[in-house]
């Protein structure tokens, strides 16, 4: 009797210390949170985070945000990460605002009508933060994608860029 | 032979002839167009055709561009739907984005307009809207129109939207408001171009802008010169934009959207658009154009050809944009042939602040305690450090455990054998 209680307490204690040393996450948290390692089989893609237009415009800028604004307006240099397959351009800049701890905040494709995820602030700075032609824009490889953020597939290679632009009406498209 | 040729020929020669011209469209042709918007969104993909629109995951939009033109633009035609339903849903929706620093918008306040026109059409009051975050009822008026600091910050749509917002709601402004009729009107008044159109940069008159501004003038003409002027003025550079095919365009494009706008503006206006000859070229009015974006579908799609700056509206599919939009100029269209009033005017209907105050029903204590649970549960084991470590040693100690229990079973055993 004293044994199968000793069995069965050290299978008890096992098990709890096994959950108790695993970290349970939903397979979306573990993908989110988890950055993979760059191996040189990996396909890789690159963003950065660029808001030094606003130093051209600093008298539009709402005074809160003055703080805000980074050395030479780079929120984020030019990065290179893992590219999962399926990603989106959104699905990277959601990643990488997390792992660096930016503040981004977007409105789902289900809540505008336009079907597309809108980015709605990175860094704090939103939509007419620095007058009413300012706002988020994101190229890839130096163009302007044909679609929302949240419909450009990445691929290999790819550099995507988000820019802070005071002038959007200037904007080649 | 002769004959059928002949026939043939008169028939040929009859359809050369013919001239494509505008026939009006019937209050009921209207009525049925913009009923039909309706029934395409309650239809699931599947076919089957909901009760109501505003019901399900639909809701889930009150307080968003995807949902509150529904309710505007169907309380306009006077359609029955559950508007109870997206006035809670908004309430909500609202309620909770107030809690948050910038309310519903850090830099737009035309996402109070919206919401403001939404509660109008579903009878709610907007000065006592939802519960705020210290209790007292949510102004949406004063936050979003009277006191709203630099209301143009996002650019004209602000003052434009903020007009007509002021005039839609029959609510007195206050003595010390920062924005009242006459300051948003200054503000467009002197941003009107030469061509009496309205741009968000240049020289160069926007259909869209020029037609909202106009939408916002439409409740001043009939008392103020300076405004008649104006609204004047954007009428005739509304006709000068006109295109070859009776619409309009944006950046060049042809567009539903740009049409609606126009057309809904112009009836705003008391101006028929099928009916005064400044808005017919080549046999084609801005209804004609309007009608032109329907799909078989009931729905409403943006533009026949791809328009790069507009990435997601693709060509000769519905477009929920154009949806929304060609609903409400339908209705205004609709109201202005069957003398009902202006579709932006709420100063004749009821409202109310009647559930104002509600709360979601807090959850039940069974509810509290697992959700207790799982932050405490959360909160340990997100301490977990070098966990690989800690599993090792853990089974390390386990399997010690394990064999020294074994160990002492088989001793024991042996002994009671020997017994």
């Amino acid at each position: 009797m004293k044994k199968d209680i000793l069995i069965i307490f050290a299978v008890i204690l096992a098990l709890a210390v096994l959950i108790g040393g695993s970290n349970f996450q939903s397979v979306e948290e573990y993908y989110l949170v988890h950055i993979d390692d760059i191996t040189p089989e990996s396909e890789t893609v690159f963003i950065s985070i660029d808001c030094s237009d606003v130093l051209n415009h600093l008298d539009r800028l709402d005074k809160a945000l003055l703080d805000e604004i980074p050395p030479g307006g780079v929120i984020l240099p030019r990065t290179e990460y893992v590219l999962r397959p399926g990603d989106t351009a959104f699905d990277l800049l959601k990643r990488t605002a997390r792992h660096n701890a930016i503040q981004m905040e977007y409105q789902g494709a289900d809540r505008n009508a336009f079907g597309s995820v809108y980015v709605q602030g990175i860094g704090y700075l939103y939509e007419f933060s620095c007058g009413p032609e300012s706002g988020w824009v994101y190229l890839v490889n130096g163009k302007f994608p044909d679609k929302g953020c949240s419909g450009y597939e990445l691929s290999d290679g790819d550099w995507v860029q988000w820019i802070y632009s005071c002038e959007r009406s200037n904007f080649e498209f | 032979m002769k004959k059928t040729v002949s026939l043939l020929l008169a028939f040929l020669i009859l359809c050369t002839l013919s001239v494509p011209c505008a026939a009006a469209a019937a209050p009921e042709a209207v009525l049925r167009a913009a009923e039909e918007i309706v029934a395409y969104k309650k239809t699931a993909p599947d076919g089957t055709v909901g009760e109501n629109l505003f019901a399900g995951d639909f809701l889930n939009a009150a307080g968003s561009t995807a949902g509150d033109w529904y309710p505007f633009g169907m309380a306009a035609l006077g359609m029955a739907d559950d508007y109870a339903a997206y006035l809670a849903a908004l309430r909500e929706n609202v309620r909770v984005r107030y809690q948050a620093e910038g309310a519903l918008s850090p830099n737009k306040a035309t996402e109070w307009h919206r919401v403001i026109l939404a509660a109008l059409s579903c009878g709610a009051d907007p000065t006592r809207f939802c519960m705020g975050p210290d209790g007292a009822p949510v102004d949406l008026l004063a936050d979003g129109v009277f006191f709203r600091e630099n209301v143009g910050r996002q650019g004209l749509n602000g003052y434009i939207w903020a007009l007509i917002a002021l005039h839609a709601c029959p609510c007195e402004t206050p003595a010390n408001a920062v924005n009242t009729e006459e300051t948003l009107f200054a503000a467009l008044e002197e941003r009107q171009l030469a061509n009496g159109g309205w741009a968000a940069a240049g020289e160069a008159a926007d259909a869209d802008l020029t037609a909202m501004a106009l939408i916002a003038l439409a409740p001043m003409a009939a008392k103020n010169g300076a405004a008649k002027a104006a609204a004047d003025r954007a009428i005739e550079c509304l006709a000068s934009l006109q295109n070859a095919e009776g619409g309009y365009e944006n950046g060049g494009f042809a567009n539903c959207e740009s049409c609606a706008v126009v057309v809904a503006a112009l009836c705003e206006n008391g101006v028929d658009p099928e009916k005064d000859p400044r808005f017919t070229k080549n046999g084609r009015t801005p209804v004609d154009a309007l009608l032109s974006y329907r799909l078989p579908d009931g729905s409403f799609t943006h533009a026949f050809i791809s328009d790069p700056e507009n990435p997601s509206a693709v060509p000769m599919e519905p477009n929920d944009m154009s949806c929304q939009q060609a609903l409400y100029a339908l209705a205004a269209y609709y109201n202005l042939l069957t003398g009902k009033g202006r579709i932006f005017d709420f100063s004749g209907k009821p409202l109310s602040d009647a559930g104002w105050d509600v709360l979601p029903a807090p959850p039940s204590a069974a509810e509290q305690a697992a959700d207790t649970l799982r932050q405490r549960l959360g909160d340990f084991f997100a301490e977990q450090t070098n966990r690989k470590t800690v599993i090792a040693a853990a089974l390390a100690l386990a399997v010690i455990l394990g064999a020294v229990a074994l160990a002492v079973r088989a001793k024991r055993r042996k002994g009671r054998k020997d017994a």
